[in-house]
């Protein structure tokens, strides 16, 4: 296990590494590993979404099914919360920094740019106080059936997976934006004597 | 051409270089990462305005480009910001001048002409920093999977790109094309939509209230109603008024008589405007449309705020409130 973290992962094997370290609040986590767990929790929490949309459009909107579709919505994002957390402070150990700057997304607008910027640097060139590297050595596809671990993504890989990311968070949001600003307009349309 | 210069600027912009602040980046550079971007964006309004003018995916095609601004605001935020603070140092002025941009209507023009500036830092000392952190990611720890697999491949020398002013200039005048297509497309149709809206007329609006309502006819039986209501008034004919009242308004007064009498002021009024102001189901899943209306007389009050409720398979009124607007 501590020998595979050399490894750059694939996006299966960044969800397996996610989920194994739930817990796990030192060593460090390199960029590649964290923006492919990041972008498949995207990948299918939006899915999630979609697949209540169209639940919404065959049953009708205030159906039971509908109703099961939000909760396991809501589950999958309590799902999502502790490994996310524990694979954030990780990368924050990489780029040097304490677990504990992860409660800058709390200030308002600039916490939450701040932080992306600390998302995006790259790791330490060598072991810092936190650890050793993490994935940093490529497997080709060669190598794969030696190691066990699938290869590397590809950088095609990663453009399709973090397109489909965003379109599938734009229908989500539309879907939700559509009538929540229609019931804001209605309810203020009525105009009484002051 | 232009998909080289679009591909060329996105890579070296956003993907590696996200949030540099502590390099420089030259003029050219800069214009083109903007001139990028507002191409790709002119291409989303283009397209999304021609398809807003059918009146079915107005709603959407608005929610879509709002989605849209709400996620490069997220993601694009730190890349342009970082190419100001750049394109700043390399003119060789102070990057705190940046927060002039908050200044209300001249901030953002004074940042412009700041952005525009000569370069004045020498080639020498602008090359030396880039080079090390190239040499440093390069040689060791870019290891990506094409890198790997192209080992053989990198022998050849790579030939510096030039798009020539040929492609900046077709790409400036596409762009300025798609921003004008888009916002007179989205202009007219909005436009078009408001006006539907305000004669209650087939159009966005009306799709949208019918589906809330769950029927096609809800809002046209509802103003016929209101017609009904106040024909009767004026011909005196009160039992068959009082017969459209939802129960609230019917009691507002008391008796039947009083009630007459409280309305017999309000006679021989004529309806000039009137139009939808919204519709919603409540929690007991009853439907409500509320109304505004204008009368032609000009004696106060002018407007009434109109309530109708749905119950007994008719529209019934629930209130009528008479406001003065302001």
């Amino acid at each position: 296990m501590e020998q595979n973290m050399i490894y750059d992962v694939s996006y299966m094997e960044a969800l397996k590494r996610g989920f194994k370290q739930y817990a796990t609040f030192s060593g460090r986590a390199s960029r590649s590993e964290f923006w492919r767990f990041m972008v498949s929790r995207e990948i299918i929490i939006n899915s999630l979404g979609v697949l209540s949309i169209i639940v919404d459009m065959i049953f009708g909107e205030n159906s039971d099914i509908s109703d099961y579709t939000i909760w396991l919505f809501i589950i999958m994002h309590l799902i999502y919360l502790m490994p996310t957390i524990a694979y954030s402070s990780r990368r924050l150990h990489d780029i040097g920094r304490s677990g504990m700057t992860l409660f800058m997304v709390l200030i308002p607008i600039v916490g939450f740019f701040v932080l992306l910027s600390d998302f995006v640097k790259q790791g330490d060139v060598s072991s810092n106080a936190y650890g050793e590297r993490t994935s940093y050595v490529v497997v080709t596809p060669t190598e794969e059936e030696q190691i066990g671990i699938e290869r590397t993504a590809s950088l095609r890989e990663d453009v399709t997976m973090g397109a489909l990311a965003i379109i599938l968070y734009i229908w989500v949001f539309v879907y939700d934006f559509i009538p929540a600003a229609w019931i804001a307009y209605n309810t203020s349309g009525f105009i009484t004597i002051p | 051409m232009i998909r080289q210069l679009v591909i060329d600027t996105i890579k070296e912009n956003i993907m590696d270089r996200y949030c540099e602040f502590s390099g420089t980046i030259s003029r050219s550079a800069f214009w083109k990462f903007m001139l990028v971007e507002h191409l790709l964006f002119g291409f989303i309004i283009a397209v999304l305005g021609l398809l807003s003018e059918n009146s079915a995916l107005y709603v959407y095609m608005v929610a879509i480009v709002f989605a849209v601004w709400v996620v490069a605001f997220m993601t694009l935020t730190l890349p342009n910001l970082g190419a100001m603070v750049c394109r700043l140092r390399d003119t060789n002025t102070s990057e705190w001048l940046l927060l002039l941009v908050f200044i209300p209507y001249i901030g953002i023009l004074i940042i412009i002409v700041l952005l525009l500036r000569d370069s004045k830092v020498s080639s020498v000392a602008s090359e030396s920093p880039n080079l090390l952190e190239s040499d440093l990611e390069m040689d060791q720890f870019s290891n990506t999977y094409e890198s790997v697999l192209n080992v053989d491949a990198e022998e050849g020398q790579e030939a510096p790109k030039s798009y020539g002013k040929q492609s900046v200039i077709l790409a400036t005048l596409i762009t300025i094309l798609f921003w004008s297509i888009g916002l007179y497309s989205f202009h007219s149709a909005t436009h078009k939509e408001i006006k539907a809206y305000l004669r209650m007329e087939p159009g966005a609006f009306m799709t949208l209230a019918a589906k809330t309502l769950d029927s096609d006819t809800a809002v046209s039986s509802a103003k016929q109603v209101m017609t009904e209501y106040y024909t009767n008034l004026n011909k005196e004919q009160y039992q068959a008024a009082y017969r459209l009242l939802a129960h609230r308004e019917r009691e507002r007064y008391g008796t039947y008589d009083q009630w007459v009498k409280s309305v017999k002021a309000n006679h021989g009024r004529e309806i000039s405007i009137f139009f939808l102001d919204g519709v919603y189901v409540d929690d007991d899943d009853i439907k409500h449309i509320d109304f505004d209306m204008t009368f032609k007389e000009k004696d106060y009050p002018n407007n009434v705020a109109v309530h109708m409720i749905y119950e007994y398979e008719t529209w019934r009124i629930e209130s009528i409130t008479p406001y003065e607007r302001r």
